[in-house]
């Protein structure tokens, strides 16, 4: 099990408390099966062969009886093409991957996702992660969950190192990580259980390449978070990985979205101020859980723009609920423009009642 | 906020989207902080092909970096380029934005940057 982001920091009262739909998040992205998809969707180098075709035809000279022929076309049939394949095999490393989750609230699954990137993405730590929230709040608490999560996933192995050294191993640790990492100690370090975890990381991070600066490292690149609305300021095209866990509890309505205070800058708008009153915490928190109608109006505005803001090789992770009609949903996702590309699956689910999923998760991608 | 961010974000004005001029977002007023982050070449190498060159060289110039040259270089020529990959490092992965704006240059409207994080909700005229 990997370890689970610290949230103690965060403000509950007007910033969504991890539940079960974040863990369902947590679980399904680090399974073996998911795991195992984004290792292959992703993969760190790709090798594209291409074939060139050379095509030599030879045509007869037209038959001197050509009017008595009763098939007019024999003669190109008679038509000789010599076709060469030659295969050339070329490596292309990936780019890196853009790592989008909207409305991370507290950060715990971009956390996870950022500070165990090379053990979700098949090794690959240039996993690029971002987060928006509308919640200036969850903003802020994301950013310090990230830190904190990313820091923690690196303290284990340092202290790993130094133990190392300290047990008169040769100093082939101390002089790069890599070289401490891929010293195949990490499964007698795992059984000293000093450090449940520490095992697990220092396998992952054999994984991952040598030769970089940060080896040893299993965690990816946190750029940021930005306050916004959805995927309203996302360049099109960019997202690899995107994660939502949308308000998806039906309501009367959907609380309306915080303006930014106009002219000025935004200096002083709503959701700027550190202080709030119980009212403004309120309907922070109902942002967080009220879908509207059938818990998907939010929801729909994602999926909208999912053909958009998803890069050709994007993958996202929505997860619904019974109420939001999954079946349903899956199937307008795969009907979406597109050529008959778009797939959608449940790849994880939790709270069965009654034959009846409470919560699942579904990934989107185009085949 | 990594300058990097730059490059994947663009003006949230929904009129703004088929403008050319709403990405990249210019940086106002920016004040800069750095991050010690360790140097990663096989990352800024692969990273080459998916960043928009152009608007990265408009945003270097802009935050009073190094002038970038007009066409990328290729892997190899990065890979070999020490001073290059040290630039862009610094640029794109420890460069930071914590104060200032991002002003869009179609709309001209000004997105507030405060305490590192960009505040991309429109007053609500603009929604």
């Amino acid at each position: 099990m990997l370890p689970t982001p610290c949230t103690s920091h965060v403000p509950y009262e007007r910033v969504y408390e991890p539940a079960e739909d974040s863990f369902l998040l947590l679980d399904t992205l680090s399974s073996a099966s998911e795991t195992a998809f984004l290792a292959a969707h992703f993969p760190a180098v790709t090798t594209t062969t291409t074939t060139t075709t050379t095509t030599t035809t030879t045509t007869p000279s037209p038959p001197s009886s050509s009017s008595l022929s009763p098939h007019p076309l024999s003669g190109t049939t008679t038509a000789t093409a010599t076709a060469t394949a030659s295969r050339a095999t070329a490596t292309t490393a990936s780019a890196p991957l853009l790592l989008l989750e909207i409305g991370p609230g507290s950060g715990v699954v971009l956390a996870f996702a950022t500070a165990h990137a090379a053990a979700l993405f098949g090794g690959r730590r240039d996993v690029l992660a971002l987060g928006i929230d509308v919640n200036r709040f969850a903003c802020r608490a994301t950013r310090e969950t990230v830190r904190k999560a990313v820091a923690a996933s690196s303290v284990p192995r340092r202290r790993k190192g130094r133990r190392r050294r300290s047990g008169g191993d040769a100093d082939g640790g101390g002089s790069g990580g890599g070289a401490a990492g891929g010293s195949g100690a990490a499964g007698d370090e795992g059984g000293t259980g000093e450090n449940d975890d520490g095992g697990q990381q220092e396998e992952e991070m054999e994984e991952e390449g040598e030769g970089e600066g940060e080896a040893g490292d299993t965690a990816g690149y946190f750029l940021g978070v930005a306050q916004g609305d959805l995927v309203g300021a996302v360049r099109p095209g960019t997202v690899d990985v995107l994660v939502f866990n949308p308000p998806y509890v039906p309501t009367e309505e959907v609380p309306a979205v915080p303006a930014a205070a106009g002219g000025g800058g935004g200096g002083d708008g709503d959701g700027e101020r550190m202080r709030t009153t119980f009212e403004e915490d309120s309907a922070l928190l109902a942002l967080s859980y009220a879908g509207g109608k059938d818990g998907m109006e939010v929801t729909e505005r994602v999926i909208a723009a999912l053909p958009a803001v998803l890069s050709d090789r994007g993958v996202a992770y929505l997860l619904l609920c019974a109420q939001n009609r999954p079946e349903e949903v899956k199937e307008r996702i795969r009907q979406m423009e597109g050529g008959g590309r778009w797939r959608a699956e449940t790849v994880g689910s939790s709270g069965k009642q009654a034959g009846w999923e409470k919560l699942q998760i579904v990934r989107i991608w185009r085949a | 906020m990594k300058v990097l961010t730059l490059n994947f974000l663009t003006c949230a004005v929904k009129t703004c989207k088929s403008s050319a001029n709403s990405f990249p977002l210019h940086p106002k007023d920016a004040e800069l902080v750095s991050d010690d982050v360790e140097l990663n070449p096989q990352l800024l190498v692969n990273l080459l092909p998916r960043i928009d060159w152009n608007a990265l060289r408009i945003t270097s110039t802009e935050l009073g970096f190094p002038q970038l040259p007009e066409q990328p270089p290729t892997a190899e020529e990065l890979q070999s380029d020490e001073k290059m990959l040290k630039d862009l490092h610094t640029l794109l992965m420890e460069t930071q934005i914590n104060e200032g704006k991002l002003v869009c240059g179609n709309c001209g409207h000004e997105y507030a940057v405060r305490e590192g994080i960009a505040n991309f909700l429109l007053p609500s005229h603009l929604v």
